[in-house]
C-alpha cells in the first residue's frame, strides 16, 4: 500500500501516543470533623506558598478546631516530597499541599498529593488558577483523577503579604469541605471540574489554538 | 490492508485521505506532530523502521511522562518514521529514551515545567561515524539527518507518548529551537582528552548516548587568549550570570562545549578536563548580594555552605561539585564555545547503545 499520489485513496497510520497502563484508584477516606486533629502544611518553597499555608494553618486552628498543624519545606519546587510526605503521613490527619503555579511545581505538587492520598492520608492541593488544568491532566495521568484541586488567582509570586493572607481566607472553607466531605461526592465535584474529557485547554490567549 | 508480517499493537488512526498532505494534516490537527510536515507512519514504513531494532517491538523502553505514555520499541518507531529517520538510528532513539526515563533526568519536571529547557542528546563512540552524525561545524544547526531526525524522534515521543502538547501539559512560558530537534554528537578525533562516555566508564569502542536537561546553548567567543584560564575566564563570564536556574537549584549541571581550537589551546597548557571542571565550579560563581538583588536566594544548600546573611560578597557557584561542570569538544574551526545552562533539578545521565557495533 503506502501513499498513493491519488487524492482519493486511503491511508493507514499507526496511532504514535502508546499506550497508557494506570490503575484508576479513589481518594483517600476524608475525615469527620476537623476538630482536634494535626493537619501537615506542604510547603513547596514557590514564592509565597509559606505565607499562604501559614495563614490557611492560623484560619484552620483558630476557626475549625484543627489541634495543630506541622509544618514541611521542600527543598526545591520541581522534585518529589519523598520523606517529607511520609513524615506528613506519618504525623497528620490531613495535608494541605501548595502549590502548582508553574509547570515542573505542578507536577511534582500533584504527585506529592497523589503518593499521601493512596498512603490513605486526604490531601487539599492547591493549584494556581493557569496551571489547575495542568494539574487535572497530571492527577488523571497518575490514576486519581478525582484528586480535589482548589485554585488561586495566578500568579501567586509577586503578590504583597496582605493580599495572600485574602487569598488564603477566601479558599480555606473550601479547603476544608475536600477534608472532611465524603470522597464519593468529592470526586464527582472535581474529576471533570476544571478539564472536561474533550475540552480544548483556554488559557485567554496565552495558547494559540492549532 | 496489506499483507504485513507483523500485528502492531498501536491503534490504526481513522484512515485518511492518501496523499502526504492530508495525512500531514490529519496528523496535525490531531495535535501529533511538531508543526512540520511528518512521513505518515504506515504499517510499512513502521515494519521497515522495527528492521533498525535489535529488540522485540513489544519490549518497554520506559514511560514518558507527565501523561506517563507506554515507549514501547513499537512506539517509538512510529515515531521515528514520523521524524524522518532511518531504521539504522533506531538503537540511538531507544538508548536516548531509556536514559531520559531513569529517574535522575526528572523527566517529569523537564516535560511539563515553564523553563526553557529541551533534552540534549550527546552522542558517543563508533555509530557516529556508522550514522553520519554531526560532530564538526553547525554541530547545533541543521543540515545532517541523523542528527535532525533522531532528535526530532525523541521530541515527537515527548510530545505523542508523554502529553508534552504545548500549553496543555507542556507549559514552557518560551520553550527554545532545540525543542524541535536537539541532537550533537562529540568530536573525538579533535578532542585533546578522552570522550565522555569514556569518562563516564564506557569503553571507547562502545557507543553511548548523554542526554541533558538545558537550555539553548549560549555563546563564548574568545579570539584574544592564547592560554587556558584566558578562554574560561571568558566561559566563566558567561556562565555566572544570574537568572538561571544552576544559580538556585543545587541538582543542576552546566556543559561547555568546546570548540576543537579551544580545546586545543587548552589542552597545550597542561589543563586536563578535571582542570576545566574545577576552574568553572570555582570561577563560574555569582555574589550573594546579586543573588539577593534578583530575588534569587534561599537555596538550602548554599544556607550550609556560605554565611549568606554575613557576607554579601560570598561568591556561589553554580554547581554542586565540580564534576557537574559536563566538558564536551564540538564543533568546526573557529574560536568559539557554547556555554548551556541547567533545568536545575535534573542530572544528565549516560547509556550504552546496545547493538550498535556489528
Amino acid at each position: 500500500m503506502g501513499v498513493n499520489e491519488t487524492a482519493s485513496s486511503e491511508t493507514v497510520v499507526l496511532d504514535p501516543r502508546g499506550r497508557v497502563n494506570v490503575t484508576r484508584d479513589r481518594i483517600a477516606d476524608r475525615l469527620d470533623t476537623l476538630e482536634g486533629t494535626t493537619v501537615g502544611l506542604l510547603d513547596n518553597s514557590k514564592a509565597n506558598a509559606d505565607v499562604l499555608l501559614d495563614e490557611i494553618g492560623r484560619l484552620l486552628v483558630a476557626e475549625y478546631g484543627v489541634a495543630t498543624t506541622v509544618s514541611r519545606r521542600k527543598d526545591k519546587s520541581p522534585i518529589p516530597a519523598d520523606s517529607l510526605a511520609t513524615q506528613l503521613h506519618d504525623r497528620c490527619d490531613a495535608v494541605v499541599n501548595a502549590y502548582g503555579d508553574c509547570g515542573s511545581c505542578t507536577s511534582w505538587c500533584v504527585y506529592d498529593s497523589v503518593d499521601l492520598e493512596r498512603r490513605g492520608t486526604p490531601t487539599a492541593t492547591v493549584n494556581s488558577d493557569e496551571f489547575v488544568t495542568l494539574g487535572q491532566a497530571e492527577a488523571r495521568a497518575l490514576g486519581l483523577p478525582g484528586l480535589p484541586l482548589v485554585t488561586v488567582p495566578h500568579p501567586m509570586g509577586g503578590v504583597p503579604e496582605k493580599e495572600v493572607r485574602e487569598r488564603a481566607r477566601a479558599v480555606v472553607s473550601e479547603v476544608v469541605a475536600v477534608l472532611t466531605r465524603d470522597h464519593e461526592t468529592l470526586e464527582a465535584e472535581y474529576e471533570n471540574r476544571y478539564l472536561d474529557a474533550d475540552e480544548e485547554v483556554d488559557a485567554s490567549g496565552l495558547r494559540c489554538p492549532i | 490492508m496489506p499483507d504485513l508480517r507483523m500485528e502492531f499493537t498501536a491503534e490504526t488512526l481513522d484512515v485518511v485521505e492518501g496523499d502526504v498532505e492530508s495525512v500531514t494534516e490529519h496528523l496535525y490537527r490531531n495535535g501529533f506532530t511538531d508543526g512540520l510536515p511528518v512521513v505518515p507512519p504506515t504499517p510499512e514504513r513502521v515494519e521497515r523502521m522495527l528492521d533498525g531494532s535489535h529488540r522485540t517491538p513489544d519490549e518497554a523502553l520506559g514511560v514518558i511522562p507527565p501523561r506517563y505514555g507506554e515507549a514501547t520499541v513499537e512506539t517509538v518507531a512510529i515515531n521515528a518514521v514520523m521524524a524522518g529517520c532511518k531504521p539504522s538510528y533506531m538503537p540511538v532513539v531507544e538508548t536516548a529514551v531509556e536514559a531520559l526515563t531513569e529517574e535522575p533526568f526528572n523527566l517529569y519536571g523537564v516535560n511539563a515545567t515553564t523553563h526553557p529547557v529541551a533534552p540534549l542528546l550527546v552522542v558517543n563512540g563508533p555509530v557516529v561515524d556508522e550514522l553520519h552524525l554531526n560532530y564538526g561545524y553547525n554541530v547545533f544547526g541543521q543540515g545532517w539527518r541523523a542528527n535532525a531526525t533522531i532528535g526530532r524522534a525523541i521530541r515527537l515521543l515527548l510530545v505523542n507518548a508523554g502529553g508534552g502538547t504545548p500549553g496543555e501539559m507542556d507549559r514552557a512560558t518560551h520553550g527554545h529551537p532545540g525543542k524541535y530537534s536537539f541532537c550533537i554528537a562529540e568530536n573525538e578525533r579533535n578532542s585533546p582528552w578522552e570522550p565522555l562516555h569514556v569518562r563516564r566508564g564506557f569503553d571507547a569502542e562502545e557507543s553511548a548516548v548523554t542526554v541533558m536537561g538545558v537550555e539553548a546553548p549560549h555563546e563564548i567567543n574568545d579570539h584574544v587568549h592564547g592560554d587556558a584560564a584566558g578562554i574560561l575566564g571568558v566561559a566563566a563570564d558567561v556562565f555566572a550570570t544570574v537568572g538561571n536556574n544552576n544559580t538556585h537549584h543545587s541538582k543542576g549541571e552546566i556543559a561547555l562545549v568546546l570548540g576543537p581550537e579551544h580545546a586545543a589551546t587548552v589542552a597545550e597548557d597542561g589543563w586536563t578536563v578535571e582542570d576545566v571542571q574545577w576552574y568553572l565550579y570555582d570561577q563560574a560563581r555569582n555574589a550573594v548580594d546579586d543573588l539577593h538583588a534578583a530575588g534569587i536566594y534561599d537555596n538550602y544548600t548554599l544556607h550550609r555552605r556560605f554565611h549568606l546573611e554575613r557576607d554579601g560578597d560570598a561568591r556561589i557557584p553554580l554547581v554542586e561539585r565540580p564534576e557537574d561542570v559536563v566538558v564536551l569538544v564540538a564543533g568546526g574551526a573557529g574560536k568559539h564555545s557554547m556555554a548551556l545552562h541547567s533545568f536545575g533539578e535534573t542530572r544528565s545521565v549516560t547509556k550504552a547503545v546496545e547493538g550498535a557495533v556489528e
